[in-house]
């Protein structure tokens, strides 16, 4: 089939897809889109996620026929307007030393993304509570929850 | 001498660090705006997919294979079996035992049999589905005392009796003695405890891309621990010579030790090149589990004799490790779990048996910590023991024995420089206490199981324990694990650029960025430029055993040594005075801090280029056991030694048997923090990974077969469940290492395992012999 | 890993909906369990209906005496709505802790119940509340009891021609305890402890059988946590032994009747 969907805020088109690929697949293979990443294709790990319409998915557990005709957001679509090109979640991510081997940081910073736009400021039993489906298996999540609160506070600086 | 224990940015971290400075990961950036390419992130033009036919049974010989029906599909243009194999059917780390595709027996469930390359990996899935195999199902060996009878059927019907002879399925046995091992103790304590099989579980699958080149050789993008080592076997395999087969470093998402053997190297290779056309092949969750060795499980008897005061008299220790279906590293854990046995205690009378075994279980190898985890489980169980026995307090009986400079091992190796274990001890006991738990707490997210478990705290008992452990850095018993660099200084654009080179792994470790800091405060200059790491240069060695900062740190210093000496003959020969120079800021600074000259004026056009090997100081094998009188297990066999100690607070729901873990504080020596962000985040990160251990992680294997490879039910912490992790670190400098420092990736994942257990046995009363430990262990249901 | 291959209907209505399901003709929801069954193999659908364009399942009403919840609505829907707040906040409280994140944001409550995963938070909940739910064919239209619908692991009342259309909570409902506890995704043993707008006491122990074993009683004291454990089939899996589980409900019982009694 053809699908023709949204993919961080421009039209695209996959051309040839299966019925039964996930939009993870179309979205790596097809659109040349790899950020998002596949640590489990099982709905476990989180490393998948991604914004289908503004909610938070695992793409993995998305066929991708789903996504005809919706909007799309992934990890490379964040960064969208931010002198330097970060936004401030991936900047606290890189400066707090959150980032060893990296496979997971794609799912944590767009999991800290739909946190924070949920709760500006949240308590750390609310950021691990809010985590708790992203699996990190290099940091012991110490740094991960001050790039968090890192983030969370220069949101609040820029946004009043 | 230590660094903050909480890390919170200050603002000074800047990616253009010198040594000891906070420095930020150069490949960062990437990592956070999805632009890393890992090795599942590849992708090239008219590439095909390869998929793996893996064997169902842990044990079945294969009498024939009909590929027919899988090549006739459509979108397939290979399948292969053993008969495609031109070279060495067989590789391996230590022993070239195992088979790149299953010849005539298959040894684990698991096992591949045969590779499928298509168009599309579901075609290739579905290709490979309908390759039949006629297996003819053998009872499996699984059970590790019954392996080790000489009546057990033998796993390898030829097992490599030259290389470790011990006998039948007993891979091999490591028998260390020193002193005398029969003299009476006041008190003695025995115990058997219990490890089950740890996997690695790193997030990025196993996966590559082989393309193939048009001198008939071929290139390997590929995630692994050590590319020259993967390439050797490859080029074995192929035979081709090595030189037709050029491997570089794709991004790696995390390692762990499961990385160091061959998973789908040799098979895409072999499919790139039947086919002409670049090959991917991309594991999946499940597949990964069965697809890299895991951690050896371990039964333990211990036997500790002690006078009143507490003084170790003798100990005594039997470990078996089932090393499942091919030898991979199991020969050097074993090794090591035995010279490890006793801790970092002084104990003049030792006698330790370490036998690790060949069974039909999934094969075990290489996990960060490398056997000395087990063992620490065992030694810290058995001292909690025998401080309960002694009626003296836990840490100061161990701090009443503990190692220190000059304190011999008991494979006789004197271990020099710091052995900071009483300060250590010390450190985790006095850091102050997190405040007790509010009795009338509501926030579920406080309590045992936390939101999961939506009751109020009754029940909850809180509980105190400690650990200490140790472990080798770099590899041991005579093996010259060396590494290369190459570091080249220039002038680009007007300014000064430095470019290093090496074939080290970067596994997520933070490696490229203490090489750049090495490069930055070595030659004074600020741009590094970190090349991809491949096989055009010598090798670096394994991105393991706690060794690449020591290692390649190590060449890459020496490289920009040779760098300095070259320039600052340059400067010489045009009649500078440089006594005593140094290159600091661009400049070359003489010894009283005077500027001398500008390197970039100097430099001009002109590059200056240095390759150096980095050759640690040699190690002993330990004296072997060949049956012949006096051969105890003795010989400097160590590099260098690492030490850390862990608390824990847990909180215990005893009606449940569900752990809330309070708090850990950790507390290692490193030698020299050389990027004190990384340092602290390898130890943190290792900490999790005991705590796993602990109390969640097990591959569960019955007859042979694995019932849990997903994440759903093998379980890795989550953020629920880690605790605020306090790190204190030491940087008590190793006289003989570059900069002083210590290994640090394992020590972490060493001491923090038998720490959770012994404040789940402060908690609950209850003997906890084995990890992980399970509620039903606790609640005693 | 893509499925094999499937046509994907989008129909905007419950009716054109319903004239495409049978066997071979699943109905698609949130797919968090759907695709997972698919992936494995366990399911060979030939295609799909996907209900997300219907407006009418994905509602939430209240009538004279109930509140009538469709099955089209995420889990994070049903636990953030004002109504079920008010009528049924027993509900919220279990969506709220369902899963992960990503589940609750994808996942249907009509999909979790249809699946009929045994170690479900919701069914034990409707169960307590004494919930129907709604089930539509070309031909007919019927109202099934939770404790009716839901038949054994994996397997409900609903035919293949249904549409599960909505769950309808009779109310005044029941208000209570909802505890569980769960060292995995699903829980290991779910307790609904509530008391009865006509007066008495019903607790729901679920997920840790094949199907929610519920009780009344007259009075709270009256409740013998082991005996109600005793009348519980644990399954024995990698979370815990038949033993091991038996024991947990019955401290959970006894915690949920303590919690109930406590007015907590």
């Amino acid at each position: 089939m053809r699908l023709t969907f949204d993919v961080n805020g421009v039209g695209q088109q996959a051309d040839d897809v299966w019925p039964g690929e996930s939009l993870l697949y179309v979205l790596r293979e097809r659109m040349g889109l790899p950020g998002t990443k596949n640590a489990c294709e099982q709905g476990e790990c989180g490393s998948c996620s991604v914004y289908l319409d503004g909610t938070l998915v695992c793409a993995c557990l998305v066929a991708a026929p789903q996504a005809q005709g919706r909007a799309v957001r992934t990890v490379e679509g964040l960064a969208t307007d931010s002198a330097g090109g970060l936004d401030h979640i991936q900047q606290a991510f890189v400066e707090t030393g959150a980032v060893q081997c990296g496979f997971c940081t794609p799912g944590l910073i767009m999991a800290t993304d739909d946190l924070l736009a949920n709760t500006p400021t949240p308590s750390d039993a609310e950021i691990r509570e809010a985590l708790a489906g992203n699996l990190c298996r290099c940091t012991g999540y110490e740094k991960i929850l001050d790039a968090v609160r890192l983030a969370a506070s220069r949101r609040t600086e820029v946004t009043p | 001498m230590s660094v903050p224990t909480t890390q919170r940015p200050t603002g000074t971290e800047t990616a253009t660090g010198r040594l000891g400075d906070i420095t930020l990961l150069p490949d960062g950036i990437p990592k956070v705006t999805g632009d890393f390419a890992y090795s599942s992130d590849l992708w090239m033009d008219d590439m095909l997919w390869g998929v793996t036919l893996r064997s169902p049974h842990p044990r079945a010989r294969v009498r024939s294979i009909d590929i027919g029906a899988a090549l006739a599909t459509a979108g397939v243009t290979a399948v292969l079996t053993h008969e495609d194999v031109p070279g060495s059917k067989y590789y391996g780390l230590e022993i070239a035992d195992q088979p790149v595709l299953a010849v005539d027996e298959v040894r684990y469930t698991g096992e591949p049999v045969a590779i499928v390359a298509a168009d599309h990996p579901e075609t290739a899935r579905r290709a490979a589905a309908k390759i039949v195999v006629d297996y003819e199902v053998l009872d499996p060996i699984t059970d590790s005392r019954a392996a080790m009878s000489p009546d057990s059927p033998l796993v390898h019907a030829t097992p490599t009796q030259d290389h470790y002879p011990g006998g039948g399925n007993i891979l091999r046995h490591v028998r260390i003695r020193r002193g005398d091992p029969t003299l009476t103790a006041d008190v003695v304590v025995t115990g058997e405890y219990d490890v089950g099989m740890q996997d690695q579980a790193f997030l990025g699958p196993e996966s590559g891309l082989a393309v193939p080149a048009e001198d008939g050789g071929v290139d390997l993008f590929i995630a692994t621990q050590w590319l020259h080592v993967d390439q050797r076997q490859v080029a074995e395999s192929l035979g081709l010579p090595e030189d037709k087969v050029r491997l570089s470093l794709a991004g790696v998402g995390g390692a762990f030790g499961a990385r160091e053997d061959v998973s789908m190297q040799i098979h895409a290779c072999l499919l790139a090149l039947r086919t002409n056309k670049p090959i991917k092949m991309v594991y999946s969750r499940e597949e990964s589990f069965y697809g890299h060795v895991h951690r050896h499980p371990a039964t333990m008897r211990y036997e500790h004799g002690a006078n009143r005061d507490g003084t170790l008299v003798y100990v005594k220790c039997e470990v078996v490790l089932d090393g499942g279906a091919y030898a991979s590293s199991s020969p050097a854990v074993v090794s090591n779990a035995a010279s490890f046995a006793v801790g970092p205690y002084n104990c003049d009378n030792v006698l330790i048996d370490g036998y690790i075994l060949y069974t039909n279980n999934p094969p075990c190898g290489a996990m960060r910590g490398f056997g000395a985890v087990q063992v620490c489980f065992g030694h810290e169980s058995q001292m909690d023991k025998l401080a309960a026995a002694l009626g003296i307090d836990p840490v100061e009986l161990r701090i009443h024995n503990a190692m220190a400079e000059g304190s011999l091992m008991p494979t006789g190796q004197v271990v020099e420089g710091a052995a900071p274990v009483a300060e250590l001890l010390r450190r985790v006991k006095d850091a102050p206490l997190p405040a007790a738990a509010p009795t009338d707490s509501y926030d579920l997210r406080a309590l045992p199981g936390g939101v999961s478990n939506t009751t109020h705290g009754e029940g909850v008992r809180r509980g105190v324990g400690y650990a200490v452990g140790f472990k080798n850095v770099g590899y041991s018993e005579g093996f010259d694990d060396f590494s290369t660099a190459r570091v080249r200084l220039e002038v680009v654009g007007g300014e000064l650029v430095a470019t290093v080179h090496t074939a080290a792994a970067e596994v997520g470790q933070g490696l490229i960025t203490v090489m750049a800091q090495i490069a930055r405060t070595e030659l004074g200059v600020e741009q590094v430029i970190n090349q991809p790491a491949d096989t055009s240069i010598g090798t670096a060695g394994s991105t393991s055993a706690s060794r690449q900062t020591y290692c390649t740190g190590g060449a890459v210093q020496a490289a920009c040594e040779a760098v300095r000496d070259g320039i600052l003959a340059m400067a010489s020969a045009r009649g500078l005075s440089v006594e005593g120079a140094a290159l600091r800021d661009g400049k070359i600074v003489a010894a009283d801090g005077a500027a001398v000259a500008s390197v970039a004026d100097l430099l001009g056009e002109e590059i200056v280029e240095e390759t150096r090997e980095f050759h640690h100081r040699p190690t002993e094998p330990l004296t072997r056991d060949l049956g012949a009188p006096g051969d105890i297990g003795q010989g400097a066999a160590h590099l260098q030694f690492a030490f850390a100690a862990h608390r824990v607070v847990a909180d215990v729901d005893v009606e449940l048997g569900l752990v809330r873990l309070v708090e850990v504080t950790t507390a290692q020596d490193v030698g020299k923090a050389l990027n004190p962000l990384s340092v602290v985040g390898q130890i943190q990160g290792g900490t999790t990974q005991g705590i796993g251990l602990a109390l969640m992680e097990e591959i569960q294997v019955k007859d042979g077969k694995i019932r849990n490879p997903s994440f759903t039910d093998y379980l890795i912490p989550t953020i629920l469940d880690t605790p605020p992790m306090q790190v204190q670190v030491l940087e008590l400098g190793d006289p003989h290492a570059p900069y002083g420092l210590r290994g640090v990736g394992e020590p972490p994942t060493i001491s923090s395992t038998p720490a959770v257990v012994s404040a789940l046995r402060a908690a609950t009363g209850r003997p906890l012999t084995r990890v992980p430990v399970r509620p039903e262990h606790i609640t005693g249901t | 890993m893509p499925l094999p291959a499937f046509t994907l209907h989008r129909p905007r209505s419950a009716a054109d909906a319903i004239a495409l399901l049978d066997e071979d003709c699943l109905a698609y929801s949130g797919g968090t369990e759907l695709l997972m069954a698919m992936r494995m193999g366990l399911i060979r659908p030939t295609a799909l209906v996907d209900l997300k364009r219907i407006d009418e399942l994905n509602t939430i009403t209240l009538g004279a005496d109930r509140l009538l919840i469709g099955a089209g609505a995420s889990h994070d829907r049903v636990a953030g709505d004002a109504l079920v707040a008010e009528h049924a906040a027993l509900l919220a409280t279990a969506e709220r802790l369902v899963g992960n994140a990503r589940v609750r944001a994808q996942g249907s409550i009509g999909g979790n119940i249809c699946f009929a995963e045994p170690r479900s938070d919701v069914a034990t909940v409707l169960v307590a509340l004494d919930a129907t739910v709604l089930l539509q064919s070309a031909s007919s239209r019927r109202s099934v009891p939770a404790t009716e619908f839901f038949l054994g692991p994996y397997w409900t009342a609903r035919e293949p021609g249904e549409l599960l259309t909505a769950i309808s909570i009779p109310l005044p409902a029941p208000a209570g305890v909802y505890l569980k506890f769960q060292t995995v995704e699903r829980p290991t043993v779910a307790v609904a402890a509530v008391a009865l707008p006509e007066g008495g006491y019903r607790i729901v122990v679920g997920a840790v059988g094949d199907l929610p074993v519920s009780a009344d009683y007259a009075q709270l004291t009256a409740v013998d946590a082991a005996d109600l454990a005793a009348r519980v089939e644990p399954v024995s899996d990698l979370t815990g032994s038949e033993r091991y589980k038996r024991h947990v409900t019955e401290v959970f019982v006894r915690r949920a009747v303590a919690a109930l009694a406590g007015g907590r």
